[in-house]
């Protein structure tokens, strides 16, 4: 399944500090529910480690993040992400452009706009919890990486153990963040089944 | 037929005597596959692709062979050093068993796990990893033959793009000219969905090989278990399987409709690796296993036009279809027939010319094209025909009704030479109709849905006049794998008078232990109950193309006729010379010899069979019995009217059917209870597709219909109350002028419905909508005002 994300939220950080911490793989998995920083790869390419679970189905994927080009001047990111369950039992890809505004007031809007690609067990039997899914992790995300931008990140790191798995629903290396698109699009009307 | 022949004690045909083989199956006595147990029997499990399409990098086994009670793991490297990797289809192609390089559709199988229990096999393959490297994927068939489109069958020769095969009937030539002279051409696109037959039994079997005689026995769910002796002994002769030492059993199966007609790689492997390690091997499918990887059925993109005249006579008929094969085409089909029977699009009309084409695709999706509770592709035929007809009546204004009623093909033209070559055997399709519409109440329907309308309440009538085409088949043009579909009969009577048969069919819950012994009674009059029935093992059984596609009453029905005459010619001899008379001057009525005007001077079947085994004439071999392989002169031709009444609920989109009528004629009837029975079921699997049933893919080729929860049987809270009733108009050349049954339901109630639900919403201006008609669909288009799409 095919999933289009497109997710704004507010930091109340300086966007300098907000684009040094976005573009750094390292931290950012920290934010991630069940997503554990592995090794740099070079050439701007990371390896991460991420225990997902979706109702029933538990797996550990194997990924790879790749930042395909950074725009220091206008703050824009692109990210490639795939990520393979380690037993063969799917993967997931995604492509994302993220933009960090300068709100001026101190405060710096995030934008991020995802397609996520799911195959396997995860499409099939997870697409009705997919969209919880993905709202509940980004909401985690979104927590976390505010509290340490905002300098109170006493407790906010996400504990990359298994049953922060369980509870926190991580899901594919920053690949599915939050999948509701088509989910959502079929509920609504806006694409044709037929 | 009126009236019985035979009492109801002897019970032949005419009489709905009770199922002898629900004695056992009420009890919960059946013996399924999954019951038979052997010594030392091990179990396996499979590992299946989480992707559509994508190479195989590595399969790491390590840790599943660790696991405790894991006997073995099965990749597609090891079959290969026995070339079993790969085996034939019935349809000439070629399909992998266990792959070497790379996957082509989700859930293929990619590993099979042995283990010492059921539960160490599923852990087992949760243990072996597997590592993919994703491909593209061709899901939409539309998209398979673009150039850009990747080919998913690089290892065949010669294979450059994913198309398959062209096929076509009719006159193009004649066809475009009347077209050209007609008032009205009308055009649709028409999808008939992938679907399942979703058998309660799942398929599975237990192999054993004896390495000490070399012989091999398998347990098999299987509809045709002689055709697949034959495929066996043909792919694993090199390894030393000859077909003398195997045997299949087809024990009793839960539901087969056309579904394991196919021989699945899940089959092969056990086989395999019950040769390779001489243990009896278990494989029973999961219920997803069996929804996800298994033969579909359907999956037909029809692009219909027709064309007519102002006054509704009915011209021209051109069809041009594509057919999503899947990774393989691993239809069932009789060889010359790539697109099945599909010609018959004509229907119960007669038009002056028709052209159809039909043209197959490989997609990254699950073989197959199996013909679900249908004649090879008839459902679709039928389901095209019925709805173009109806689009001509709503174009022109005139009633559904009348405009079939002007263009059946009349009861003194058969038999019936269609426009694409098949010779209809005889049809009254005018009776049927009326009768279903006097049943029914026709008119009164139409002024309740003028009222209705008005108060702007949604009800639809709508009709299907279907004509099947089944009992493949004739000799001349019928084979499968060159393998003619002639069906057989063996009787042997015993001295007492009672007897076995032994047919080359399998019954799949059809009742032919009962149907064949009523067939027996009715030509020898042995009561039905002193006749044993025996189906399904090929050390015992004649030789047989098996049971789908309606065939069994056609062709093997037949043979048992001709066998019951052929022991009735012997017993001729035999009481002849009992009564010390010659043939000349004996007579037959049901289960006696009597001399001519002498009815008192008489002797029984019972009486001659005892005198066959204790007091033959000389000269004449001893013993009664009688083997007959039956090669069918032509198919029969069953058709029937059905009207269905639906409402619909204008806030939601439920399309509720309120009424179903179904008037069917198949011929002389053998058993009107196991008829009615059958198609009750067939309705109720015609409803199913028309509003709930699909199995649908995403973009990436992800199974979106692979469960129960996504894949909607009805049960019975959806299923309406069927009112069946029949027109009989028997077959000229079946020996007891029956046809087959089981199918017409299935292939007739879909259009029924679609028909009625569009008419429910012609003043929306609606003109078609694609099956399943969910209350998504429904809902969209009324909130569209008449937009369908």
């Amino acid at each position: 399944m095919k999933v289009k994300l497109e997710k704004t939220f507010s930091v109340s950080a300086p966007s300098r500090d907000v684009w040094d911490f976005m573009t750094d793989v390292k931290k950012v998995s920290t934010c991630i529910p069940g997503a554990q920083y592995v090794e740099d790869l070079g050439d701007n390419k990371h390896s991460v480690l991420l225990v997902v679970k979706v109702g029933p189905i538990k797996s550990t994927y194997r990924g790879e993040v790749f930042i395909r080009s950074k725009d220091e001047e206008k703050q824009i990111i692109e990210i490639d992400g795939k990520g393979t369950d380690t037993k063969g039992k799917g993967g997931a890809n995604m492509e994302l452009i993220g933009s960090i505004i300068d709100k001026g007031d101190g405060s710096t809007e995030v934008v991020g706009d995802s397609t996520v690609t799911i195959q396997g067990m995860l499409a099939q039997f997870g697409s009705r919890m997919v969209e919880d899914v993905s709202n509940q992790l980004f909401l985690q995300f979104t927590k976390s990486l505010s509290s340490k931008l905002e300098g109170n990140d006493s407790d906010s790191t996400i504990k990359n153990d298994d049953e922060n798995s369980l509870s926190g629903v991580a899901v594919a290396s920053a690949a599915l963040k939050g999948v509701s698109g088509r989910l959502m699009d079929k509920i609504r009307g806006g694409k044709d089944t037929e | 037929m009126s009236k019985c022949k035979t009492s109801f004690e002897v019970g032949g045909m005419g009489h709905s005597v009770k199922r002898k083989e629900d004695a056992r199956f009420i009890r919960g006595q059946g013996n399924y596959v999954d019951d038979v147990v052997r010594p030392g029997m091990v179990f396996m499990d499979i590992v299946r692709s989480p992707y559509a399409h994508a190479k195989i990098k590595s399969i790491n086994t390590e840790k599943a062979l660790a696991h405790p009670g894991v006997a073995a793991v099965i990749t597609g490297e090891t079959l290969k050093e026995y070339n079993l990797h790969m085996m034939p289809t019935l349809m000439s192609d070629t399909q992998m068993v266990l792959p070497i390089d790379k996957v082509c559709y989700q859930s293929q199988e990619v590993a099979a796990v042995i283990a010492t229990d059921r539960y160490s096999a599923a852990d087992g393959i949760e243990l072996v990893e597997v590592e993919y490297e994703p491909l593209p994927v061709v899901v939409d068939p539309h998209k398979a033959t673009d150039p850009d489109a990747p080919i998913i069958r690089d290892d065949k020769e010669g294979q450059e793009s994913n198309h398959i095969w062209h096929w076509e009937e009719g006159d193009k030539e004649g066809t475009e000219e009347v077209f050209k002279n007609s008032d009205v051409v009308i055009k649709e696109k028409i999808y008939i969905p992938r679907i399942h037959v979703a058998s309660i039994e799942t398929c599975g079997c237990v192999s054993e090989f004896d390495k000490a005689t070399g012989q091999l026995t398998v347990w098999m769910t299987t509809q045709a278990p002689h055709a697949i002796r034959t495929v066996l002994a043909l792919v694993a002769g090199h390894v030393g399987l000859q077909e003398d030492k195997i045997r299949v059993i087809s024990p009793d199966i839960g539901g087969g409709f056309g579904g394991k007609v196919p021989v699945y790689p899940g089959y092969v492997i056990a086989i395999a690796a019950s040769v390779v390690t001489g243990l009896p091997v278990k494989w029973i499918e999961d219920r997803r296993e069996n929804l996800q990887a298994d033969s579909f059925a359907r999956d037909y993109h029809m692009d219909c036009e027709i064309a007519a005249d102002k006054d509704g006579t009915l011209n021209g008929l051109r069809i041009k279809t594509l057919a999503d094969n899947g990774y393989a085409d691993a239809a069932a089909n009789p060889s010359k027939y790539p697109a099945g029977m599909f010609s018959i699009c004509t229907g119960s009309y007669n038009f002056k010319n028709a052209f159809v084409e039909v043209d197959g695709v490989y997609t990254n999706k699950p073989p197959g094209g199996v013909a679900y509770r249908c004649s090879f592709r008839v459902t679709e035929a039928v389901h095209a025909i019925e709805r173009m007809v109806d689009l001509v009546a709503d174009e022109i204004m005139m009633d559904a009704a009348e405009l079939r009623m002007k263009n059946f093909i009349p009861k003194d033209a058969f038999p019936y030479k269609s426009p694409t070559g098949w010779e209809y055997d005889s049809g009254d399709y005018h009776k049927a109709l009326k009768l279903a519409m006097d049943n029914i109440g026709y008119e009164d329907l139409l002024k309740e849905q003028a009222e209705k309308r008005e108060k702007g309440e949604l009800m639809g009538i709508g009709i299907c006049s279907f004509t099947e085409v089944v009992g493949a088949g004739p000799s001349k043009d019928f084979d499968i794998l060159g393998i003619k579909m002639f069906d057989s009969s063996e009787i042997r009577i015993h001295p007492t008078g009672k007897a076995i048969a032994r047919f080359g069919t399998k019954s799949q819950g059809q009742g032919h232990e009962t149907t064949y012994a009523q067939i027996i009674a009715e030509e020898l009059g042995i009561p039905y109950t002193d006749v044993s029935v025996e189906e399904g093992d090929t050390d015992t059984a004649p030789y047989g193309l098996g049971t789908y596609a309606s065939r069994s009453t056609p062709t093997a029905g037949a043979a048992a006729a001709m066998a019951c005459r052929k022991i009735k010619e012997k017993a001729k001899k035999i009481a002849a010379h009992l009564l010390e008379t010659s043939e000349e001057d004996l007579e037959w009525e049901v289960g006696k010899f009597s001399v001519k005007g002498v009815p008192d001077k008489a002797v029984t079947i019972q009486d001659i069979a005892f005198a066959a085994y204790t007091n033959h004439p000389q000269g004449l071999e001893a013993g009664l019995e009688a083997t007959h392989y039956y090669d069918p002169p032509n198919l029969t031709f069953p058709f029937g009217s059905y009207i269905a009444v639906v409402d619909i609920d204008s806030g939601t989109g439920e399309v509720s059917v309120r009424r179903f009528m179904a008037v069917d004629d198949c011929g002389n009837i053998i058993n009107p209870m196991i008829v009615e029975g059958q198609i009750h079921g067939g309705l109720t699997q015609g409803l199913a597709p028309a509003l709930f049933e699909e199995i649908s893919y995403d973009d990436e080729g992800n199974i979106t219909g692979g469960s129960f929860m996504e894949y909607l049987v009805p049960t019975a809270v959806e299923t309406p109350h069927w009112e069946t009733d029949k027109t009989i108009t028997p077959s000229p050349h079946h020996p007891i002028g029956a046809k087959g049954v089981g199918e017409s339901p299935t292939v007739g109630a879909p259009p029924a419905i679609v028909n009625a639900v569009v008419d429910a919403l012609s003043h929306l201006g609606v003109k078609h909508i694609d099956i399943p008609i969910t209350p998504e669909k429904v809902w969209k288009v009324i909130n569209n005002k008449g937009d369908a799409a």
